[in-house]
């Protein structure tokens, strides 16, 4: 905020200091001038003064120096704040899209790679079965369910959206205490797939 | 010239210092941005100056819209509060959502516990882009034993 109300000050100040050079004043508006700081209503003076104009630019070469070591604090702040734990590539951060299929082209294959485990696999299975129940979701749209060792994969065909985006948070819920993590990949307009994993 | 570059360098500051304190920011949702999530149970909900709570007797679900907040490793990061007037549960699921209304991921919470309680709910990187929507969904259990205080997006 500090910064920002600062930043306003020096502006006016330059734009009075423009002003006078080119020997038309300071505009109209005269909040900014009643608001600015000592320097900049010194920067006030009549139009096409030569010297006044020097040592205005004086005046502002100094603030300049100023601005500019704050700006090289201000950017090592900004660079803090933005330095990711992990740095991925720049062009991953910008591309939301790219970015959601990594993540779930990752999912896919963690789920892949864990080990099978037939006894958390069946009580998993039933536990989403039973979800989908709950909340009242078509058993018969379940195509495909495989569980592994935390995670299960399921298919869900022929699934209208509106519906479904109305039923998942009854879904979800019901499977909150057990596969509270859940990704989601929209295959197509009939098809999405889901990923429920269990807390690490 | 010299005039058009110190009018450049003044915008830029400016613009910087615009910039900076959205680095910092969280977004505090108090409970009244829950609403009921079946538009027939909407009587049912009931506010107080700090809290949301369900007058049914039986469970009832409450939805909120959360305002996005810029986070330095791209997740959805949120803290959420309530009470339970004695050891009851409290669930709630967090949901991320695609600009195109596809669901892209979302993370469940379950409290059960005594007494007030804060939780952080967490979406990875990558399924909570910049430009998708997020709310959060929390169950609240009959005649008033169960409250929620509210949400904060946090960066």
């Amino acid at each position: 905020m500090m910064a920002t109300r600062r930043s306003v000050y020096i502006a006016a100040a330059l734009a009075a200091v423009m002003g006078a050079a080119a020997g038309a004043g300071l505009s109209s508006r005269q909040e900014a001038p009643a608001a600015a700081p000592p320097e900049a209503v010194r920067l006030q003076g009549p139009a096409g003064d030569p010297e006044r104009s020097a040592r205005q630019v004086a005046l502002l070469g100094q603030e300049l120096a100023s601005m500019r070591a704050e700006l090289a604090a201000v950017r090592s702040q900004v660079a803090q704040a933005r330095a990711p734990a992990a740095p991925a590539p720049p062009e991953e951060v910008e591309d939301g899209e790219a970015m959601y299929q990594a993540r779930i082209a990752a999912v896919d294959a963690a789920f892949r790679g864990e080990p099978g485990n037939p006894r958390w696999a069946d009580s998993a299975g039933a536990s989403i079965r039973d979800a989908l129940a709950a909340a009242r979701i078509d058993a018969s749209l379940l195509r495909n369910l495989e569980c592994r060792t935390r995670t299960c994969r399921i298919e869900l065909t022929g699934v209208e959206a509106s519906n479904f985006q109305k039923s998942f948070p009854m879904f979800a819920l019901q499977l909150a205490p057990t596969l509270p993590e859940i990704t989601a990949n929209r295959v197509d307009e009939r098809t999405t797939v889901l990923y429920l994993s269990a807390n690490p | 010239m010299n005039a058009m570059r110190i009018l450049k360098l003044a915008v830029i500051l400016g613009a910087i210092g615009a910039i900076t304190p959205a680095f910092a920011v969280t977004s505090t949702n108090h409970a009244a941005a829950f609403h009921a999530f079946d538009f027939g149970q909407a009587a049912d909900i009931d506010y107080t100056p700090n809290a949301v709570r369900n007058m049914a007797g039986s469970t009832r679900y409450v939805i909120a819209p959360l305002v996005r907040v810029p986070t330095t490793d791209g997740s959805l990061k949120v803290n959420v509060a309530g009470t339970h007037s004695g050891t009851q549960t409290t669930s709630c699921t967090l949901y991320s959502v695609s600009s195109t209304g596809s669901l892209l991921g979302s993370k469940g919470l379950t409290m059960t516990t005594s007494g007030a309680w804060t939780a952080t709910m967490t979406i990875a990187a990558g399924l909570a882009p910049e430009t998708a929507s997020a709310a959060l969904v929390c169950s609240l259990g009959p005649g008033t034993v169960t409250a929620l205080f509210g949400v904060n997006v946090v960066p």
